[in-house]
C-alpha cells in the first residue's frame, strides 16, 4: 500500500494554492463526466420551455410564440372561477392520494415478501409475470375491468349473487369510482413499480443478515430492522416525487371507464382539459391549467423535500 | 346575323382563350406535396402512388408527393406541423381544426382570389347549383381558406342508420314493427317479460342496448332535434338549445320510464361496442339504440354465430307521442377541409388540382368508386358497374378494401356519389332495401359560417361548462338519480348562469350569415 | 436423495413461526401468480382462439378453439421485419446512450466532491415540472435538423429526470470511503467510475437499462410526430396503424367486411399486437433480472 507515503507527500506539497489546484482538478473531472447531462437539459429542456408564455395569451396556432395578445392571467382566472373548478381539483387530488396511501406500499410489500422466497426458480417466475400487465394496453385493461365488473354476468357480480348480495353497477355509481380505480391500478402496477425496490434490495449487505442470524433474529426482525431500513433512501424519494404529483393524473385510464355518470368523483383536470380541446384545439387554457399544476406540484415538492431534509436527511437536494 | 357571329366569335374566342389559358397553367410539370391521414386500406398507402391519383397526376401534369399520417394522431401531427409553420407541404388536410384561426396566421393562404374559370373550372360550375358552398367556407373576414368536397344527403341517402329490433324475437311474440314511441315503449316491455329469445328463460333479455349518446336518435322524435351541434330551428328562424327545451324534457321522461322498469341496459352509460357485440353474440340484445344501415349484416353475424334465425329489422324513424314524425338528419354539406399552405409554390397548381380531383365528375366516380378498368367500367345506359375485382375480390378483399387499395374513398375530400354507395351496399339486397326505404326521411342539417376569431374562441371557453352540465344532468335525469320535476328549474338557472344565452347568441349570428 | 431428505430434515426442525411466515409468503405470492398470470394468459388465448369465442367474452384463462388467422391478418402487409429492426435499432442505442449519460450524472450528483450537486439537481428537477410543450420541441428538433432522423428519437428524451435522481440514490449507499482512498491514491474520477463505483452497480445498471429499454420499444408517439419517412419508424407506429385501419368501425360496414372470417378477426388484433410487442421482452428479459433478483436467504443456515 502506498497510502501512507502519497499521503505524507500530499501533506509535504500542500499549500492552499496545490491543494485548491487539486481540488478544481477533481470536480472539472467531474464537471467534464455531467456536462452532456447538463447540455442535454438545457437544449432539450430549457430552450424549448418559452413555450410557457402562451399561457399569459390568447394563442393563435401558427403566429409565433412572442406575438400573440397578451392576455395575463385570464385563462388561470377562467380556470379557477369556473363551476368545475372544486370538484376537479378535488377529485385530482383525493384520487392522487388514495393512490398514495393504498398504492405506494404494495410494491415495497410485494418486493420485501419476494426476496424471502427461497425457491429460485418460483421467486423469478413470480417476479416475471408480475410486472406483465404493465404491458397490457390500457383499451384492454379496461376492457377487462368492464367485463368484470358488469351488472350483467361480470365475475364479480356473478359472485355477489351467489353469496345472496344484490348486483351493482359499478361502474355507473361515482362512489365506486375511486376504489376501482386504485383497485385496478396495483394490479396492473405492482409488479413493475417494485422493480425499484428489488434492486435496492439486493444491494444490501449479506454480512448485516449472517450477524443479525448469530445474534438470534426471527426473519421478521431481519425484515424490519435490516431490509427496510436499508431501502429507506429510495423509499423516501419516490414517496417525495410521489408527492410531487399531486395535481397530475392521467387521462387515459380515466376516459376509458369513466361516463357522465360518475363525473362527481371521475372527472379530474385531465379529462376536463382533454375534454375541451376536442372542439378546438385550446392551447392557451390547456397551458394555463398544466401550469397552474405544475407550480402546486413543485410547491409541493418543495415542501415534501424540506419536511424529509429535516426528518430524514434523505431529500432531493 | 352579323352581330350574332360576331357574338359567336366572341364567346368563341372567351372560351378558346380561357382553354388556351387552361393549357398554360397546366403546361408545365411540378411536384405537388400533400398531406392527409393514411388510407384506411392498411396494404396500400397513398404514398405508393395509387391508380386513382396517378390517373389526376396525369391529368393535372404534376407529381404527387405524400406526407402521411396515422388517422389516430393525426389532429396532433397536424396541428404541430401547422403551428411550427416550416416547410410545410403545399395541400394539407385541415379537417381536425379550425382552417380560419390558421388563415389569419398566414399559415395558410386565402382562396377566393384562386376560385375562377381558369384554375377551377369545375367547381365554378358546380357552384352554379349549390352557391351554398361559398357561403359555407367564406370567414366573416371575407376570405375562404379551405375547400371542401359535398356530402350533402348523400352519405345518408348511400347508406343511413336507425333503430334496430329483434325481428326474430317479434315474430316469436306476434308483435309488429314499431312506428311510435308508445309502440316502442310495449314492444320493449314485451321482450322483458316474456321469453323473447326462445331459450326458456324469461329474465335473461336486455330489450335495448347501446353506448347512451346514441340514443339522441330517438330525441328527434320528441321534436329536440340536435339538428346541428346541440341546436335547432323554430319556424321564425331563431336558434333554440335543445337541451333545455320542453321537448328535451318529455324525451328525458320516456328514457327515464325506460329505465326504471330495465328496458335499457344498465351499462348504456360506460358501453362501448365491443361489450354491444358481446352480448349480441349471446344472444340476450333485444335491440339497439343506432345502427348504421349497412352494419347490420355484421351485426348479425354476432347474433347468427348464437341463433342462426337470429336478425335485426330496421326501424323507420320513429312518430313521437305528439305526432312529431322523427328523421334521419345528414351529415352536413361539406367534408374535410382542403387548404394550400403559404409554402405551396404554385398555388394556382395547386387550386387546379384540388378542383380537379374533387368537383370533376370523372374524379367523382374514381373517388367513390376507385379506379376504372380496375375497380368500375361504365354501362351502356351511362352508369356504372363495379368488376369482380370488387364484388368478387380473388385475394379475398372486401368491396371497400379493394376500392381503397386503387385509392378510392380516400382521406381527402370529394364529392360524394350516392349510388356508387348504394351499389357497393347491393351484395345484400336487405340493406339495399332498407336504404330506400330510410331516403325520404332524411332532411338537411342546419349549416353554420365559419366563426371569427372572437367567436371560435368564446365558444370553446363557454362549451367547457356548458358540455359537463349538460351531459352529466342528461345521465342523472335518465337513470332518475336526478329528478325531472324537482331539479330541472335548477337546471335551466344553472345553464343561463354558465352563459346560455350569449352562446346561443354566438350561434345564431353563424346562422343567420348562411341562412338570411 | 441424501441431500434432499436432509433439506427436509432441516427444514422441519425450523420454529413454527418461520413456517406460518413462509406458508403465508408462499400464498401470497401464489396469489400475485395467478392474479397477474391471468391477464396475460388472457390476452394470449384471446389472440389464438376462435373469433367467436373472443366476441362473446367467453375467454377466461385458457382459448377456446384455435385460430392463428388474426396473426396472419397482422403480418399480411409484409415488411414487419424491417419495423422489428428499427425497433431493436432504437431499443439497444437509446437503451445504451441514455443508461452511459444517466450513470455519469448520477455518480457525479451523489460526489460530495461535487460542490455545484444541489443547485444542479433542483435545475434538472425543474424541468420535470415545468416544459415548453410539443410545439417548441418541434421547432427545435427542426431547426436543430434531426426531424425526420433517427435522432429525432434518440435525443429528445435521452435522459429522464426520474431516473436520474433514482440511480443518485444508489450511487450514494455505495461506500463512499472507497471512492475516497482511490482518490487519494491520484485516481481520476473516470477511472474511480469504470472500476469501482460501475462494478458495483450491476442492480441500477440494469433497472435503468430496463426503464429506457422499456420507453424506446413501447413508444410511438414521437415517431408519430417527427418521423414521416417509414422506413424508419419502428414496430408501434406500424401496430397502431394496423389497428386502427383494421378496427375501425368503418370495417364492419357491409362493403368492407366480405367472409365471415375476415371480418371478426380485427376483434382479436388489439391482442396480437400486445402478444408480438411483449414476446421479445420476455425473451430478453431473464438476463437483466439476474441483476436484481439475487438469491438473498435471511435465515439460511450454512451448508
Amino acid at each position: 500500500m502506498t497510502t501512507g507515503t502519497s499521503s505524507t507527500v500530499l501533506k509535504k506539497n500542500s499549500s492552499k494554492g496545490s491543494r485548491f489546484l487539486k481540488g478544481f482538478k477533481k470536480e472539472y473531472e467531474l464537471w467534464l463526466l455531467i456536462l452532456p447531462v447538463i447540455a442535454y437539459f438545457i437544449i432539450f429542456c430549457y430552450i424549448p420551455m418559452y413555450g410557457l408564455v402562451i399561457a399569459f395569451q390568447d394563442y393563435m396556432p401558427g403566429k409565433g410564440f412572442l406575438d400573440g395578445p397578451w392576455v395575463g392571467l385570464k385563462h388561470f382566472q377562467a380556470f379557477v372561477e369556473g363551476l368545475y373548478f372544486h370538484r376537479l381539483v378535488r377529485n385530482t387530488v383525493l384520487l392522487n392520494a388514495y393512490l398514495l396511501l393504498w398504492g405506494f406500499p404494495f410494491p415495497i410489500i410485494f418486493a420485501l415478501l419476494l426476496n424471502e422466497v427461497k425457491v429460485i426458480w418460483f421467486k423469478k417466475a413470480v417476479q416475471t409475470i408480475s410486472y406483465l400487465p404493465y404491458f397490457i394496453s390500457t383499451v384492454v385493461i379496461c376492457g377487462l375491468i368492464k367485463s368484470f365488473l358488469s351488472p350483467a354476468n361480470g365475475i364479480v357480480n356473478v359472485l355477489r349473487e351467489s353469496i345472496g348480495l344484490q348486483s351493482i353497477n359499478f361502474l355507473s355509481k361515482a362512489k365506486y369510482f375511486r376504489t376501482v380505480y386504485v383497485i385496478t391500478d396495483i394490479w396492473v402496477f405492482m409488479g413493475w413499480n417494485s422493480i425499484i425496490y428489488l434492486a435496492a434490495i439486493s444491494g444490501i449487505n449479506q454480512e448485516l443478515y449472517e450477524a443479525a442470524r448469530i445474534d438470534g433474529a426471527s426473519r421478521i426482525q431481519c425484515g424490519w430492522y435490516i431490509t427496510l431500513p436499508s431501502i429507506k433512501q429510495t423509499v423516501i424519494l419516490l414517496l417525495i416525487m410521489n408527492i410531487g404529483s399531486l395535481m397530475s393524473m392521467s387521462a387515459e385510464k380515466i376516459l376509458l371507464i369513466y361516463s357522465p355518470l360518475t363525473y362527481e368523483t371521475a372527472d379530474v383536470i385531465s379529462t376536463y382539459v382533454y375534454r375541451s380541446g376536442l372542439l378546438n384545439a385550446q392551447y392557451s387554457f390547456a397551458s394555463a391549467t398544466g401550469l397552474f399544476n405544475s407550480v402546486i406540484n413543485f410547491l409541493l415538492l418543495v415542501l415534501a423535500n424540506w419536511l424529509s431534509k429535516k426528518y430524514t436527511e434523505v431529500s432531493l437536494w | 346575323m352579323l352581330c350574332f357571329f360576331v357574338l359567336l366569335a366572341l364567346i368563341g374566342s372567351f372560351s378558346f382563350a380561357f382553354a388556351g389559358e387552361r393549357e398554360d397553367l397546366l403546361a408545365d410539370h411540378i411536384t405537388l406535396k400533400l398531406m392527409t391521414w393514411e388510407n384506411y386500406y392498411a396494404g396500400a398507402s397513398f404514398a405508393d402512388n395509387l391508380e386513382v391519383f396517378q390517373a389526376f397526376a396525369e391529368n393535372q401534369n404534376v407529381t404527387l408527393e405524400w406526407e402521411l399520417a396515422s388517422s389516430s394522431r393525426y389532429s396532433e401531427v397536424l396541428q404541430t406541423r401547422l403551428a411550427a409553420a416550416i416547410d410545410l407541404p403545399d395541400i394539407i388536410n385541415c379537417a381536425p381544426v379550425q382552417p380560419a384561426a390558421y388563415g389569419l396566421s398566414g399559415v395558410i393562404i386565402p382562396l377566393e382570389g384562386l376560385i375562377n374559370e381558369v384554375n377551377a373550372p369545375n367547381y365554378t360550375a358546380f357552384l352554379v347549383d349549390h352557391p351554398i358552398m361559398s357561403l359555407l367556407q367564406t370567414s366573416p373576414d371575407g376570405h375562404q381558406y379551405s375547400f371542401s368536397g359535398y356530402v350533402g344527403k348523400g352519405e345518408m341517402l348511400g347508406g343511413g342508420y336507425g333503430l334496430v329490433l329483434r325481428g326474430d324475437w317479434l315474430e316469436r311474440l306476434g308483435l309488429a314493427v314499431p312506428t311510435t314511441t308508445d309502440e316502442l315503449y310495449d314492444v320493449l316491455k314485451a321482450f322483458k317479460e316474456q321469453d323473447a329469445n326462445g331459450n326458456g328463460d324469461p329474465d335473461d333479455e336486455i330489450p335495448f342496448s347501446d353506448g347512451y349518446s346514441k340514443l339522441n336518435v330517438l330525441a328527434i322524435s320528441f321534436g329536440c332535434g340536435y339538428r346541428a351541434g346541440n341546436f335547432d330551428v323554430d319556424d321564425e328562424g331563431n336558434l333554440y338549445f335543445c337541451c333545455s327545451s320542453e321537448q328535451y324534457r318529455e324525451f328525458l321522461r320516456y328514457v327515464n320510464k325506460l329505465y326504471s322498469e330495465q328496458l335499457i341496459d344498465p351499462e348504456f352509460a360506460t358501453t362501448d361496442d365491443d361489450q354491444v357485440e358481446a352480448k349480441e353474440a349471446q344472444n340476450i340484445i333485444g335491440g339497439r339504440f343506432s345502427l348504421w344501415i349497412d352494419e347490420v349484416p355484421f351485426s348479425e353475424q354476432m347474433i347468427q354465430s348464437a341463433d342462426p334465425d337470429g336478425y335485426y329489422a330496421m326501424l323507420n324513424p320513429l312518430t313521437g307521442p305528439d305526432g312529431t314524425q322523427g328523421v334521419i338528419y345528414s351529415s352536413g354539406m361539406l367534408d374535410n377541409a382542403m387548404c394550400i399552405s403559404k409554402d405551396c409554390k404554385y398555388p394556382e397548381r395547386a387550386m387546379s388540382f384540388l378542383d380537379y380531383s374533387i368537383f370533376n365528375d370523372y374524379a367523382t366516380i374514381c373517388n367513390n368508386c376507385g379506379s376504372e378498368h380496375t375497380c368500375w367500367e361504365y354501362t351502356d345506359d351511362g352508369s356504372i358497374a363495379f368488376t369482380d375485382y370488387v364484388m368478387n375480390n380473388p385475394d379475398g378483399l372486401s368491396p371497400m378494401e379493394a376500392i381503397r387499395s386503387t385509392g378510392g374513398y380516400h382521406t381527402m375530400t370529394f364529392v360524394l356519389y350516392a349510388e356508387g354507395r348504394k351499389l357497393m351496399n347491393s351484395v345484400n339486397d336487405r340493406i339495399v332495401g332498407y336504404i330506400d326505404s330510410m331516403a325520404p326521411y332524411v332532411v338537411d342539417r342546419l349549416e353554420y359560417s365559419p366563426s371569427t376569431d372572437q367567436e371560435a374562441a368564446r365558444i370553446s371557453e363557454l362549451n367547457r361548462d356548458i358540455s359537463v352540465l349538460v351531459d352529466e344532468m342528461r345521465l342523472l335525469f335518465m337513470t332518475g338519480e336526478a329528478d325531472l320535476d324537482a331539479d330541472w328549474d335548477t337546471y335551466i338557472e344553472t345553464l343561463n348562469s354558465l352563459g346560455l344565452p350569449e352562446y346561443t347568441a354566438l350561434y345564431q349570428g353563424k346562422y343567420d350569415r348562411v341562412n338570411k | 436423495m441424501v441431500k434432499f431428505s436432509s433439506k427436509v430434515a432441516k427444514y422441519a426442525k425450523k420454529p413454527l413461526s418461520d413456517k406460518l411466515l413462509d406458508l403465508f409468503i408462499y400464498l401470497s405470492m401464489l396469489v400475485v401468480l395467478v392474479c397477474t398470470l391471468f391477464v396475460f394468459m388472457y390476452v394470449i388465448s384471446c389472440s389464438v382462439s376462435d373469433p367467436e369465442a373472443v366476441i362473446r367474452k367467453d375467454i377466461y384463462f385458457f382459448p377456446k378453439g384455435f385460430s392463428l388467422n388474426a396473426y396472419t391478418h397482422l403480418f399480411r402487409y409484409g415488411d414487419i421485419l424491417k419495423y422489428y429492426r428499427n425497433s431493436i435499432f432504437y431499443t439497444v442505442t437509446g437503451c445504451i446512450l441514455s443508461t452511459v449519460f444517466t450513470i455519469c450524472g448520477a455518480y457525479v450528483l451523489s460526489s460530495p466532491a461535487f460542490s455545484c450537486r444541489r443547485i444542479i439537481m433542483l435545475f434538472i428537477t425543474f424541468t420535470m415540472y415545468f416544459s415548453g410543450g410539443l410545439v417548441p420541441t418541434f421547432l427545435l428538433v427542426s431547426k436543430l435538423g434531426i426531424y425526420n432522423t433517427v435522432w429525432a428519437l434518440l435525443l429528445p428524451g435521452l435522459i429522464s429526470p426520474f431516473n436520474l435522481i433514482v440511480a443518485r440514490t444508489f450511487f450514494h449507499n455505495l461506500p463512499q470511503s472507497l471512492f475516497e482512498s482511490a482518490r487519494l491514491d491520484g485516481a481520476s474520477e473516470f477511472r474511480i467510475l469504470l472500476r469501482i463505483a460501475i462494478p458495483l452497480s450491476g442492480a441500477i445498471i440494469a433497472v435503468l437499462g430496463l426503464y429506457y429499454a422499456v420507453a424506446q420499444w413501447n413508444s410511438y408517439f414521437s415517431a408519430m410526430i417527427y418521423l414521416p419517412n417509414k422506413d424508419l419508424q419502428p414496430l408501434q407506429v406500424y401496430l397502431v396503424n394496423i389497428l386502427i385501419t383494421e378496427s375501425s368501425t368503418a370495417n364492419k360496414s357491409v362493403a368492407s367486411s366480405l367472409t365471415r372470417a375476415n371480418s371478426l378477426t380485427s376483434i382479436q388484433l388489439k391482442y396480437c399486437a400486445i402478444v408480438v410487442t411483449i414476446l421479445p421482452i420476455i425473451c430478453v428479459y431473464p438476463f437483466v433480472q439476474k441483476y436484481f433478483v439475487k438469491g438473498v436467504m435471511i435465515g439460511a443456515l450454512k451448508d
